[in-house]
């Protein structure tokens, strides 16, 4: 099947597997993600940190203000009669990997005893 | 042949690392939930600035209100797929490249809480400051929150940096032998860290571990200072012949076993939750010895990175690891466990050596593998390493809890009832710390 770049994703917390989400279920979506640096994103992807609100908050830090326009209302999955029949949601927001500086120029020689192994 | 085939890889790894890992913006399709209680209290806090700000108008999302009652669908972890309303699940192959690699960069998540990196120091240094406060007080001196912003700031400033290995590379000058034998031998059979130092020469129970330095004008110590000096030669002789039998020892092992017992020690070192410079140095010790375990470190490690490598660029193609039938997470993990991120992993085919020196395959040059390490050990600090607790949770919370009971018997023991399973009551402790007659008068039992 030929991927579609468009669709929504979101990952699952536990197994790392891709999920995707109807655009029926996402509400004032204006598709407008928060850029991440590419060192802070891949901290936070090591260690386990990437969530939606520490995403914005990143964000804020840069930034002076907060952007709603970043936040996406996502619906729920009923489960009883908790909600009283009633569509729940939940916020979420889309992020953006920022390009990665290009490496120093020492890491991107051949470390000093290689060379002469190098055929 | 085999340049072309070097410059095939070397192809590959060009165009993966910049078509995938350095080329675009990635990441955009994904969304990032929020959890409940963090979303809501955003949403009661921007109402809050609507209500004392008439004029800011409202926006779309002031509509939604994020629930906060809903249960994840995995007790204590963040909400996910499962709770969201048509969310269906999509098999890797069907992911392009640049998202398979953004999938693989993610640690998965396992609790809500995650524990605090090691780097994380600030309860030791608030408490230090509040420790040296007090007793600055109870000096007489002044105790102000300026003062203590102050201290803060300048701790800030002062903490140490993680720790460069800049002599990454440059320590590669081979020394003794039988040095490295011996430190290999400590290495490999008391399994201890990889970065001990080599052991010191005996301190000699007096001055003349230094006859030299010593002034001629002291006849009278000579004949002392022989004797220890003769006790200190001694107890090097019989270190020495320890090491040499030792070392016998481990040079008469079978040769399978003890490429065996070299190999898991490698394995641990690369491994190793903590610092480079464990595997750096284990690396460097153990290629020391001889030329055989020479070839060993660099076929044993080569292998290894390479197939973290040729993993990694099977799963970004295909989803999948058909070689090593790995999935995503696993080889993300594994790069992970090397101390590699992913567009590290990527960068390692770009020096390559002979598995052996008669043979035409190739894989990344070790020294490459640890110098991207240092790389990444540098950007990250000791922020993946956490704290592990040194006791389970519920031992813990038995240990509380009998103390408070033992100290508060009215408050806590009759709470309990006896006989109760679920309450997690230790009668036998009670007994034990003779609390349970009170406890009965407390609760009206009667004993």
């Amino acid at each position: 099947m030929e991927p579609d770049r468009r669709r929504t994703l979101v990952l699952h917390p536990l197994t790392q597997e891709v999920y995707h989400v109807p655009n029926e279920s996402l509400l004032h979506d204006s598709n407008h993600p928060v850029v991440m640096p590419y060192d802070a994103f891949e901290k936070m992807g090591a260690t386990g940190q990437l969530s939606g609100e520490r995403l914005l908050h990143h964000d804020r830090a840069q930034a002076s203000s907060f952007n709603v326009s970043q936040i996406v209302a996502v619906r729920l999955r009923q489960r009883g009669a908790s909600s009283g029949g009633r569509p729940t949601y939940a916020w979420a927001s889309r992020m953006v990997r920022r390009r990665r500086r290009r490496p120093a120029a020492r890491a991107r020689r051949a470390p000093r005893a290689a060379r002469s192994l190098t055929h | 042949m085999m340049r072309a085939r070097a410059r095939d890889d070397e192809q590959v790894t060009r165009l993966s690392f910049k078509g995938v890992a350095g080329g675009r913006l990635i990441g955009q399709e994904f969304l990032w939930l929020w959890p409940p209680g963090k979303a809501y209290n955003a949403y009661q806090t921007r109402l809050d600035k609507r209500r004392r700000n008439p004029d800011q108008r409202a926006l779309p999302i002031d509509e939604v209100e994020p629930t906060i009652n809903h249960m994840a669908s995995v007790p204590g972890a963040m909400l996910g797929p499962d709770d969201i309303d048509g969310a269906v699940r999509v098999p890797p192959e069907e992911l392009t490249s640049s998202q398979r690699f953004f999938v693989m960069c993610i640690k998965p998540q396992q609790t809500l809480f995650p524990r605090r990196p090691l780097s994380d120091l600030w309860t030791q240094r608030v408490s230090a400051i509040i420790d040296e406060n007090q007793m600055a007080a109870r000096q007489g001196g002044k105790w102000t929150l300026h003062n203590s912003v102050q201290r803060l700031l300048l701790l800030r400033s002062k903490r140490e940096r993680p720790d460069e290995d800049g002599c990454l590379l440059r320590r590669s000058t081979r020394h003794r032998t039988a040095t490295a034998t011996a430190t290999a031998v400590s290495m490999v059979f008391t399994n201890s860290s990889a970065a001990q130092p080599p052991p010191a020469a005996p301190a000699a129970p007096a001055a003349p571990a230094a006859p030299a330095a010593q002034p001629q004008g002291r006849r009278e110590c000579d004949a002392e200072q022989k004797v220890h000096a003769k006790i200190a030669h001694r107890r090097v002789v019989n270190r020495s012949v320890r090491k040499a039998v030792q070392a016998a020892c481990w040079a008469d092992l079978p040769e399978e076993l003890l490429t065996r017992i070299l190999c898991v020690r490698l394995g641990d070192a690369l491994a190793s939750p903590h610092l480079v410079a464990d595997a750096r140095d284990c690396i460097l010790t153990l290629r020391r010895v001889s030329m055989g375990t020479l070839n060993l470190v660099d076929r044993f490690v080569g292998a290894q990175v390479a197939s973290l490598f040729d993993a990694t660029r099977e799963c970004l193609k295909d989803g999948r690891s058909s070689s090593s039938s790995s999935s995503m997470p696993v080889v993300a993990a594994r790069a992970r466990a090397l101390g590699l991120g992913m567009t590290d992993v990527l960068r390692l085919g770009a020096h390559r050596i002979a598995l052996r020196p008669d043979d035409t395959r190739t894989v990344p040059d070790w020294r490459w593998y640890l110098e991207l390490r240092r790389e990444a050990q540098a950007r990250h600090g000791h922020a993946t390493l956490v704290h592990k607790p040194t006791h389970a949770t519920s031992a813990l919370y038995d240990a509380l809890m009998q103390r408070h009971r033992f100290l508060e018997p009215h408050v806590w023991g009759c709470r309990f009832r006896e006989g109760d399973s679920s309450s997690g009551f230790d009668h036998a402790i009670a007994d034990e710390l003779d609390i349970r007659p009170h406890m009965h008068e407390t609760a009206g039992v009667g004993g």
